[in-house]
């Protein structure tokens, strides 16, 4: 489940572009389909970020509240909705804040599985870059600096623990 | 109490995890009403035995009913039966009526409905004042009374409590004691509580089962587990006493003759109620302390008696407990009741005395 974060961008880029080759993944779809092999792509490699930061949310869950739900009266699926996801609310939004900014970033991913009719922000600089340094160029790379800063601080103030994260526990 | 069917029927229940065998073959009735504890040790059994009841482990062999109903594979969310667990399990993000109205929402109560029983519950709890307040704004004490309340609020037919006092500082214990029993009588159904602290199941319980490595010793009412204990084990977990070994020398009409090392021969009651007591072989000779008495002259008629030095007093205010040495070499603890008002006690460290006591009040243990 941690591969994608071991593994370097650039082979994962390959791995995808061969994929999507050799299953003979249609071009030319309207606009937001036209996004999916990039949207598959980076849900694989930002997967992984997702679950580790879920994950750690979840060790500090006391699981006699499940129990009490279930006793109670709750059947599993209401003991997921009322009790565990409140709890885990936190680490999903984190989460989803880091793959989110991980998303936006991404260039060599990306560059590697968007065809002709779709393209994204980072590449669209790149490609910018390669004639000269204009100011547009300087313009779209801050605001791509601000944008991800005010989001991983964001994911990060969700993720430290507050006040109210005592388990309900004598 | 009229032989009405049992609130709770336990039939031949083992539960094994892994190697370990946590619950052998376990036969238990629990009458209606009644207020009833498990008692034991930590690693006894009585949590798993408690947690199948409630339905969150599944017996590997053997019946649970319920209610007259066979409730062995029921999830627990199924069964007529609620739980206050060991650390309350208080959600955290609801407030105090949420908490108390979770388990009448999850199950489509009309909201009027709810609205009037959780009020109830609060108020049979005194929780009235909290009703808007989320956990973390509540003390222990509180916390489990939003335990006890959302529990209760469902009807159920048995409440069961996982070590309810062990949280509590000492004079809350004793409080939370008697506020449970109470709310028992008032709420006029079955408890049932898991505890390692024999005060608690003394104080609280009808009737009290002892466990030890997965079954149960003895069950009886706290004065008949305390007076006439079934065996060594139960006698030692129960209160304290002085043990001495001996041997069956013989019969003499109702009294069991022992020979026993440092004391001499002794001729016993045979007390009705304790399991037939042994012909012959090895016994254990036991009597509590509050049962001995201290005198500076011996030779009292009908006691038993031994002379000997007090080597230790621990004064606890109400109580003295005496540490006496005796001829033999070994110790003697005697409690007294420190009935007249002095600074001084009428007993000191190494001074001569003489312990005796009643035949009748010894207990004679074989197992």
């Amino acid at each position: 489940m941690a591969l994608p974060i071991v593994i370097p961008e650039i082979c994962m880029g390959v791995a995808m572009m061969a994929f999507f080759a050799r299953i003979g993944w249609p071009s030319g779809l309207p606009w937001p389909l036209s996004l999916s092999n990039i949207t598959i792509a980076h849900i694989a490699f930002s997967f992984p970020f997702v679950a580790v930061i879920v994950r750690g949310r979840l060790v500090g869950f006391n699981r006699e509240l499940e129990d009490a739900s279930k006793d109670l009266g709750a059947g599993e699926w209401q003991t997921m909705r009322h009790i565990v996801m409140p709890y885990l609310r936190p680490g999903i939004v984190a989460g989803a804040l880091i793959a989110f900014t991980l998303s936006l970033d991404d260039f060599i991913i990306t560059f590697f599985t968007s065809g002709p009719d779709a393209i994204t922000l980072p590449v669209k600089i790149f490609s910018m870059v390669r004639f000269s340094v204009t100011p547009e160029v300087n313009a779209a790379s801050t605001v791509l600096i601000i944008i991800t800063v005010i989001a991983t601080v964001a994911a990060t103030r969700l993720q430290a623990p507050s006040r109210q994260d005592s388990s309900g526990g004598g | 109490m009229d032989q009405a069917a049992p609130i709770i029927s336990i039939q031949n229940v083992t539960k094994r995890f892994g190697p370990v065998i946590a619950v052998d073959d376990v036969a238990l009735d629990i009458q209606p009403n009644e207020f009833f504890a498990l008692l034991g040790p930590s690693g006894c059994g009585k949590t798993t035995l408690l947690r199948m009841l409630a339905g969150f482990e599944m017996p590997d062999a053997g019946t649970i009913a319920i209610g007259g109903q066979d409730m062995t594979e029921v999830p627990p969310n199924r069964r007529p039966v609620n739980m206050v667990f060991q650390s309350y399990a208080v959600f955290p993000h609801m407030s105090v009526f949420d908490n108390v109205a979770y388990g009448l929402r999850v199950v489509k109560t009309p909201t009027s409905e709810v609205d009037s029983r959780v009020r109830e519950a609060i108020e049979m709890t005194q929780l009235s004042d909290l009703a808007n307040r989320k956990p973390d704004q509540l003390s222990g004490g509180q916390r489990q009374r939003v335990a006890l309340a959302r529990a209760l609020v469902k009807r159920p037919k048995v409440l069961l409590l996982d070590e309810p006092l062990s949280a509590l500082d000492a004079k809350l214990r004793e409080a939370m004691q008697l506020e449970l029993v109470n709310l028992q009588r008032n709420v006029g159904i079955t408890f049932i509580i898991v505890t390692h602290d024999q005060n608690e199941a003394l104080s609280m319980a009808n009737r009290i089962a002892v466990m030890e490595g997965g079954q149960i010793r003895q069950i009886a009412r706290p004065s008949e587990l305390y007076e006439f204990p079934n065996s060594r084990f139960v006698a030692d977990f129960i209160g304290k006493m002085n043990l001495f070994e001996g041997r069956v020398s013989g019969r003499q009409g109702d009294k069991l003759g022992v020979e026993v090392a440092g004391i001499g021969q002794l001729w016993l009651p045979v007390a009705a109620g304790i399991p037939a007591p042994p012909e012959a072989g090895a016994v254990g000779i036991a009597v509590r302390p509050e049962k001995v008495r201290l005198r500076r002259q011996g030779g009292e008629a009908n006691r038993i008696g031994l002379h000997g030095r007090v080597n230790q007093i621990a004064y606890y205010g109400d109580t003295s407990h005496v540490f006496v040495t005796l001829e033999s070499g070994r110790t003697l603890s005697a409690n007294l009741q420190n009935e007249a008002r002095s600074a001084t006690l009428g007993i000191a460290v190494g001074e001569d005395v003489w312990c005796s006591w009643d035949p009748g009040d010894v207990l004679v243990l074989t197992n």
